[in-house]
């Protein structure tokens, strides 16, 4: 390693080492309780037996991935597992690489760097190997409680290898777009669009048992098949893609001016129309861009999911136990299928609220707030017009996504069954208000904690996935808004605790403006 | 800090040329759909303080970014101490230090730590240094950059350039945000750089801060430069401005050379306004003698005239 290279790292660890601390903690807790509670649960080969029978086939496969080796307490883990990895891991590397080579270009940080002794590409290689290390650190994490749960070595060192290397592709990708956009929220909805299609690629595959997996890095990660007959071969995938990508990135970088892009944005309108004038207008061009990423994800989840419903209906409706690792036992295949989607249609929905009101503290944070209240807007009329946006978009989400599921699930299982997806979309409202709540109540009293409130839906998030299966006691679970609501359609809604959501979404709302009202502005 | 005289702007291993620290000949820089650089001419010598002038847009930022390597010149020639910027951007930033007109900072770290950050990629800052500028500059360094003013992150970039033992300094208008009193410590630390030998290259819209460092300027305007040369010789080619009272209506028409007549008769004497360029000098202040001096006052062109000018409609010698 060169001098610049070093002290390259030495300046990224030393002006943002917390991100990365918090990503290496986060995930690899998570990932050592899993293990723990899952290997407390499936602790006889009786008991591993009886969880292998029950996700036989591929009902889950679109979910979970194709596990091979689903008979072995790896092969559990790696299914309890596979749908948080194949996005927790991936959201780690671009979210590290976004934040320290486009962030930095962005705010002009980077200029002041390169002013020094610092090689043109080498801030982007540092990025790389501080994420490398961070993804180190989790899959040794991982590694570790593996093995102490009884894992043998080298299933272990395989499936963890797996999702590093996994973790290093969407590096590269991260690497790349930001190559290609001026603006880090343009890499992220373009690494987020490849871990989407990734995702949706291996699922498709596997459900289809068509080669569509082997375009997935999603679909290298699994084919290693690390609990079945361990293949090492497929790990050249991914770690020949993440080379390529960044040479590729590091080869653009070393050519273009600093702070350009491969593709530009040039030029505009010189004029802002009647309607761009108005506080609503100004408001919805704001939130114009999160709201197209954002529909146009769950659209294509919805449309994805909902189309391969028939094989997971019949699957549960041939072998009944498998409803009960998915968490609805006793339920009809329809309804245990049509329960996981509208779930699943409810995270991207409350992803939509928590990401929605961090726009309005980037309103803040690059100064446009201030400018705006120093005019004849005053600060409820703001933040009423703004939250009006994010309410209607939330709505917008969850109803748009939640026809489309209707109709592909309908086409899929050839029955109707508007009524239920879109009843179960709206009895899961009151839990994707509250994180829009929640994210609101620190805007208005900790403007800088809006980036954790991406904590707390990460653990709602994981909660709400795996506490059935991993039997998590009642105190925790009710710490995720979704399980509270409980299990549409297959039960009625808790209706007193979503009755508490809204209270709680209420209060939150009240303080979060009264601390807007009083707070002083901007607060960076 | 150390007073000597020596220029040390050149090195051993410069190549022929290198006397002139920054040489650009025909600098051309072109975006997707504006250029930015229209055949630019620059040079700053070993040693001076160069003021680099030009209205908003004129190219000085694009120019300074080529400079240090940031940007890639589409055509032309243009080199600093006689090397490449884009290709030996290592070794050349370990002899210079930049300021930027607009500082970011990271909103986590001190001031302080955002200093260090800064000297650490210049290479180090002197112990003694850090602490006298920071002195001086009236900063607190345990302040989060979050919670500084603009010309506050202005004087961390400061701090870290001034601090740092290289040749070259390239500003880009550093003191904007700044108040009248951190001019003039920013005016006093650089006329003492420049005692100890180190080039400035200092964009600026401050006239009287280019007024009272700079030994040459150069202006811009629409990528192009329109004039260079040491004040006085930029002040050689501009109209005077005389005002006098004489005894007896001075004779005056058919001096070419004179603008802006203005003739007042008041208590018997004439009071006399006029601008004048040079060449006609010597002939306009003889008539006026002629008529009888009570009062003469002549005015050198402002540095506000010569600039307004230059920027306004292409300069070609006031």
């Amino acid at each position: 390693m060169n001098g610049s290279l070093l002290t390259m790292v030495r300046v990224h660890l030393r002006t943002g080492w917390l991100t990365p601390a918090i990503w290496v903690v986060a995930l690899g807790g998570t990932m050592a309780f899993t293990v723990s509670a899952i290997h407390g649960l499936y602790n006889t080969p009786a008991k591993v037996d009886s969880y292998a029978a029950a996700v036989k086939g591929n009902a889950l496969m679109m979910i979970n991935g194709k596990i091979a080796g689903i008979d072995s307490l790896g092969g559990i883990i790696a299914n309890e597992f596979g749908f948080i990895a194949s996005f927790a891991i991936p959201f780690m590397a671009v979210g590290l690489i976004a934040k320290m080579t486009r962030k930095e270009e962005e705010t002009g940080r980077l200029e002041l760097v390169l002013a020094g002794r610092i090689g043109r590409a080498d801030p982007l290689l540092a990025a790389v190997l501080v994420t490398v290390v961070a993804e180190v650190l989790v899959t040794a994490a991982l590694f570790a409680s593996l093995t102490g749960a009884g894992v043998p070595t080298g299933d272990a060192a395989l499936y963890t290898l797996s999702l590093g290397a996994l973790g290093l592709v969407f590096a590269g990708v991260a690497a790349v777009a930001a190559q290609l956009v001026e603006r880090t929220r343009g890499v992220y909805a373009i690494s987020l669009g490849a871990i989407f299609a990734a995702y949706l690629l291996r699922g498709l595959g596997d459900v289809q048992f068509s080669p569509l997996t082997w375009l997935s890095p999603l679909g290298w990660q699994e084919q290693t098949r690390a609990f079945g007959d361990l293949r090492w071969w497929p790990l050249l995938l991914p770690v020949g893609t993440f080379l390529l990508l960044v040479a590729v990135a590091l080869a653009v970088v070393s050519r273009r001016d600093v702070g350009d892009a491969l593709l530009g944005v040039g030029a505009t309108a010189p004029h802002a129309s009647a309607f761009l004038r108005t506080p609503l207008g100004i408001a919805l061009r704001s939130h114009r861009g999160s709201l197209i990423g954002w529909s146009s994800a769950t659209v294509v989840v919805s449309a994805t999911f909902g189309s391969v419903a028939k094989p997971l209906v019949d699957a549960i409706n041939g072998n009944p136990s498998v409803a009960s690792a998915i968490g609805a036992s006793g339920a009809t295949g329809l309804d245990s299928v049509l329960a996981m989607n509208a779930l699943i249609l409810a995270l991207l929905a409350a992803a939509y609220a928590v990401h929605a009101v961090g726009v309005l503290r980037a309103e803040e944070t690059t100064g446009r707030l201030e400018a705006r209240l120093s005019g004849d807007q005053g600060r409820w009329s703001w933040l009423s017009v703004q939250l009006a946006v994010v309410a209607v978009g939330i709505v917008a989400v969850s109803v748009l996504g939640g026809s489309v599921l209707a109709l592909s699930t309908s086409w899929s299982v050839g029955q109707n069954v508007t009524v239920q997806v879109v009843g179960a979309v709206v009895d899961f409202l009151p839990a994707i208000g509250s994180f829009g709540g929640i994210a609101v109540l620190a805007f208005g009293v900790m403007p800088r904690w809006v980036p954790v409130v991406w904590v707390a839906y990460a653990a709602g998030a994981v909660i709400a996935y795996l506490g059935d299966s991993l039997n998590l006691a009642g105190a925790v679970r009710a710490l995720s808004p979704f399980q509270l609501i409980g299990n549409p359609p297959i039960e009625p809604v808790h209706a007193a605790h979503a009755a508490l959501l809204l209270l709680l979404t209420v209060a939150c709302l009240g303080f979060g403006y009264t601390g807007f009202r009083r707070r002083g502005i901007p607060q960076n | 800090m150390s007073q000597s005289t020596i220029a040390r702007g050149v090195a051993a291993g410069d190549p022929p040329g290198a006397e002139l620290v920054v040489r650009a000949s025909g600098l051309v820089k072109r975006y997707r759909r504006t250029t930015a650089l229209d055949g630019l001419d620059l040079e700053v010598r070993a040693g001076e303080v160069h003021g680099f002038l030009g209205p908003n847009g004129a190219g000085k930022s694009t120019t300074i970014r080529i400079l240090l390597g940031l940007a890639r010149k589409s055509g032309g020639e243009v080199s600093l101490f006689g090397h490449d910027p884009w290709h030996h951007t290592e070794p050349l930033h370990r002899r210079l230090a930049y300021v930027p007109g607009d500082v970011a900072l990271w909103p986590g770290l001190s001031g302080g730590q955002c200093i260090d950050v800064l000297a650490q990629v210049h290479g180090g800052i002197r112990a003694d240094w850090r602490q006298e500028l920071i002195d001086r500059f009236d900063l607190d360094p345990s302040k989060r950059a979050r919670d500084y003013s603009k010309g506050n992150r202005q004087k961390v970039s400061l701090i870290a350039a001034l601090g740092a033992e290289v040749d070259l300094l390239v500003l880009d208008e550093p003191t904007s945000g700044l108040d009248p009193l951190m001019e003039q410590v920013f005016q006093e630390t650089i006329r003492e750089r420049a005692a100890d030998g180190v080039t400035v290259l200092l964009s600026s819209h401050i006239l009287g801060e280019v007024e009272a460092l700079a030994s040459r300027v150069s202006i811009i305007r629409q990528g192009k430069r329109v004039t260079t040369g040491t004040l006085a010789e930029l002040r050689r080619h501009t109209r005077t401005n005389i005002h006098a009272v004489t005894r007896t209506t001075p004779r005056l028409d058919g001096v070419s050379g004179v603008g802006n007549l203005d003739l007042k008769e008041s208590d018997g004497n004439t009071e006399v306004r006029l601008s004048v360029d040079p060449t006609a000098l010597e002939e306009v202040v003889g008539r006026l003698h002629t008529a009888g001096l009570e009062t003469l006052t002549v005015t050198p062109p402002s540095l506000d005239e010569l600039f307004l000018h230059a920027y306004a409609d292409g300069g070609d010698q006031a």
